[in-house]
């Protein structure tokens, strides 16, 4: 650095500075100089930036061919979304393939067929248990297990697939005589059978009532659900999966009636429109204190809600 | 893109090299040491007119200062020295093609200098425009057509299906896809995996996710494989018809923080200590707890990262009115007694929280579901949050300064800039036993709109300001450069 001729030393430049803003009028024109070389320099660092862009091509570089907006422009108007769909009409409703059992769910009803699917929920762990206790038993001797989760049970075993192409085969075969059957068996009382338990009825009093009522057991009150069998409360698996068990299909009785487990009720296409109710059991969760994990414990005491 | 500078500067390189340039940079455009910038102080003046400008200039051959207002230009006319490096910028001027040239070793000459002269000052990095490297270039040569961004389009907004009762994922989805940072790492595609394709990593499905946002698609997307896959990991998760946004976002960011690991390495995982995934990047604060003894004043800190604050919404009217009593110092009482290692005894003490380090995102979760033995309850009451939040009060070295009533600012928060912006708010609408979430995100700046599931709809600020507001988002305004040396 020999070639460098310092014309100032730094004492020099402090008492300069000194000196400059001891007087009023030259710490102004200080001031002032101060913040035209800011000035300049901000607008000096734009303009080294437009050249550099143009001079290297980088600036047509990044730019490249714009695509069109115009699809994509957003709709401004009261009765649609900014797609341009109507904020009335709802969407159609989509199948989606459930990654837990690979098959086919519908959109709209794909969390209360997860939850069930991966025996999920408040009571999972005593429905683990429970599963587990009951690993050995017959999978389809419904009376003993007072579970609404058998499901899941149904869906894994290449025995209940086979069972369940055979009863598809039925189902074609019978369709057309489901609205028969229905109509004959118009008079059922939902309210009177309370307390009732598929243990202690017919084969064919089961199957009449199934054709009337949704008929799922309820975990906790052992009861059978008596609203009508599109009922938004339980799903259409949970429907299916007790009508599996509950009519057991090999028996003669139930291949002479036609009836199978797809026809008692449960229409396909029976979901309604999902109505968000995500809190209607928010307080039983607001008192559960979230797990948290390993180091994630740290962070709990702001999170806890009791 | 040509950056490869000129034949003359070629020509120089390969006689004397590029520490010339090396020197007059790191000593006169940015000062790389403290004997730099005396250097830069004493000498920036004009060899032939002594004025401090127009524009000094440093002749690259024999490091002769002069101004652009025809002293340099004498200069190397009459020394034959053609190329001069401007002191301001550190761009090289070359006589001889009349225009200033740009070469790719000078710029990572001028970078790497950039990033000493932030080091040796102790700030942060200033901003510079991005700079593609040789396989980025070839990247943007092949690939020619660019999509834009902006208010006018619905790139970026997508609908998200109602999966039966999962408005409370789908509005933290939203909240979380219109994250400028995380959007940036994702868009950015910095989410390298091992398990890639297995479909098992929520890290990849959120990228995923970000692809499908701004393909341009207009039907509303189900996020299936993303439930499926925070329910698997989650499993403390109780099942969908009980499910609260706010322990949604929690578990949600949990699991993308364990899943960001499958792109590390096992010996990378145990060197460091703090875990610096993306979301431990964006989302954890450090907070600072100080319990002070009433009877010897010894204090005992302990400081634990969070990834949200709580607040308890009866009684003040706005957030910083919230923010100011959680960090308030509050008095345990004769119940609470804590041992104190000074004293040796069980004493009263008081408890003070306070944000020692903030994260890039700032997360609050009003409290406004109530439980207790005799009331479960909603608290509707008004919160009023603002659009932009200054942090500065709540940090635990502000609370400090005041209570010791000290003027003398420290050094450092000068440079401090604890300003935020909302982006995003999570409402719920309804009582405690039917309810509906709702979320209002910013797609860009003064770009709000109201996501309800698979309905998009445009809102204004007033819109958002006026909502009831359960989770709120704040975003820092300004971000600061890291100066990673290595």
């Amino acid at each position: 650095m020999n070639t460098i001729v310092s014309e100032l030393s730094m004492n020099d430049l402090n008492s300069k500075f000194f000196d400059i803003i001891q007087n009023e009028s030259t710490a102004e024109d200080a001031a002032n100089f101060i913040f035209d070389s800011v000035c300049e320099d901000v607008t000096l660092g734009v303009l080294f930036e437009v050249h550099h862009g143009i001079k290297t091509g980088l600036t047509e570089l990044l730019e490249g061919e714009k695509e069109d907006e115009e699809p994509y422009k957003i709709v401004n108007s009261p009765e649609c979304d900014v797609f341009g769909f109507s904020i009335l009409k709802k969407t159609p409703d989509a199948n989606c393939s459930c990654p837990n059992c690979d098959r086919p769910v519908s959109a709209t009803r794909f969390a209360p067929h997860l939850e069930k699917c991966m025996g999920m929920g408040r009571n999972s762990s005593r429905i683990a248990s429970r599963r587990i206790a009951s690993n050995s038993r017959e999978p389809t001797s419904y009376a003993g297990l007072p579970s609404d989760d058998e499901d899941d049970v149904d869906w894994s075993g290449t025995l209940h697939s086979e069972r369940r192409k055979r009863r598809m085969k039925n189902n074609k075969r019978n369709s057309k005589i489901h609205n028969g059957i229905r109509s004959n068996n118009g008079n059922h009382n939902p309210d009177s059978n309370d307390g009732a338990t598929y243990e202690t009825m017919s084969a064919n009093e089961k199957k009449n009532l199934l054709l009337q009522i949704c008929g799922v057991v309820s975990e906790h009150t052992k009861k059978l659900c008596t609203r009508s069998t599109r009922c938004p409360q339980h799903t259409e698996e949970q429907r299916r999966a007790l009508r599996n068990s509950v009519l057991e299909p090999s028996t003669p009785e139930s291949q002479s009636m036609g009836l199978t487990a797809e026809d008692a009720g449960s229409p396909p296409d029976s979901s309604p429109s999902s109505s968000c109710s995500s809190s209607s059991r928010k307080r039983d969760r607001h008192r559960a204190v979230p797990k948290m994990k390993n180091k994630r414990e740290k962070l709990s005491p702001l999170n806890g809600r009791d | 893109m040509n950056d490869a500078g000129c034949l003359h500067l070629s020509n120089f390189k390969a006689a004397k090299g590029s520490s010339p340039y090396k020197i007059v940079h790191g000593f006169f455009v940015a000062s790389t040491s403290y004997e730099a910038r005396r250097y830069k102080a004493t000498s920036c003046l004009c060899f032939s007119c002594g004025q401090p400008g127009p524009r000094l200039h440093s002749c690259l051959h024999c490091i002769y200062f002069a101004c652009y207002g025809g002293h340099i230009q004498e200069h190397s006319k009459n020394k034959k020295h053609f190329l001069y490096v401007d002191l301001s910028y550190g761009n090289v001027f070359c006589a001889q093609c009349q225009d200033y040239i740009y070469d790719r070793e000078l710029t990572e000459i001028s970078q790497s200098n950039r990033l000493l002269e932030a080091k040796s000052l102790g700030i942060s990095l200033p901003f510079t425009p991005w700079l593609p490297n040789s396989n980025e270039v070839l990247a943007l040569k092949r690939l020619r057509k660019r999509r834009l961004i902006s208010p006018h389009t619905t790139i970026g907004l997508r609908g998200l299906q109602n999966l039966g009762s999962t408005c409370f994922m789908n509005c933290i989805v939203q909240a979380l896809i219109h994250t400028p940072l995380l959007r940036d790492y994702f868009l950015g595609e910095r989410h390298k995996c091992k398990t890639q394709g297995s479909g098992k990593c929520l890290v990849c499905e959120v990228s995923k996710l970000f692809q499908e946002f701004y393909s341009g698609a207009k039907t509303p997307l189900t996020l299936h494989r993303l439930l499926h896959l925070i329910w698997t990991h989650a499993r403390h998760l109780a099942g969908y018809e009980q499910q609260d946004a706010h322990e949604f976002f929690i578990a949600t960011l949990d699991v993308l923080h364990r899943h960001c690991m499958n792109g590390v390495d096992e010996t990378e995982k145990n060197e460091k200590e703090r875990c610096n995934c993306i979301i431990d990047q964006i989302f954890t604060g450090g907070l600072q707890s100080d319990v002070v003894c009433t009877s010897c004043s010894g204090v005992s800190t302990t400081i634990d990262p969070f990834w949200d604050i709580s607040l308890d919404v009866a009684g003040p009217g706005s957030l910083q009115a919230c923010l100011e009593r959680f960090t308030r110092a509050e008095h345990l009482g004769s119940a609470a007694k804590i041992k104190c290692s000074n004293c040796r005894a069980y004493r009263e003490s008081t408890k003070q929280l306070t944000l020692e380090t903030l994260p890039i995102v700032a997360s609050f979760h009003l409290k406004r579901f109530e439980h207790s033995s005799q009331i479960d309850r909603k608290i509707s009451a008004f919160v009023s949050f603002p659009a932009e939040l200054d942090m500065t009060p709540f940090m635990s070295t502000h609370r400090r300064a005041v209570d010791a009533a000290d003027n003398n600012n420290d050094p450092e928060g000068l440079f401090e800039d604890n300003r935020y912006s909302l982006f995003a708010v999570v409402n719920h609408l309804g009582s405690l036993d039917a309810g509906h979430y709702t979320a209002y995100v910013r797609q860009m700046k003064g770009s709000w709109f109201k996501c309800d599931d698979h309905m998009i709809t445009r809102a204004s600020l007033r819109d958002v300001l006026d909502s009831e507001g359960y989770l709120l988002f704040y975003h820092k305004t300004v971000l600061e450069y890291e100066c990673d040396v290595s």
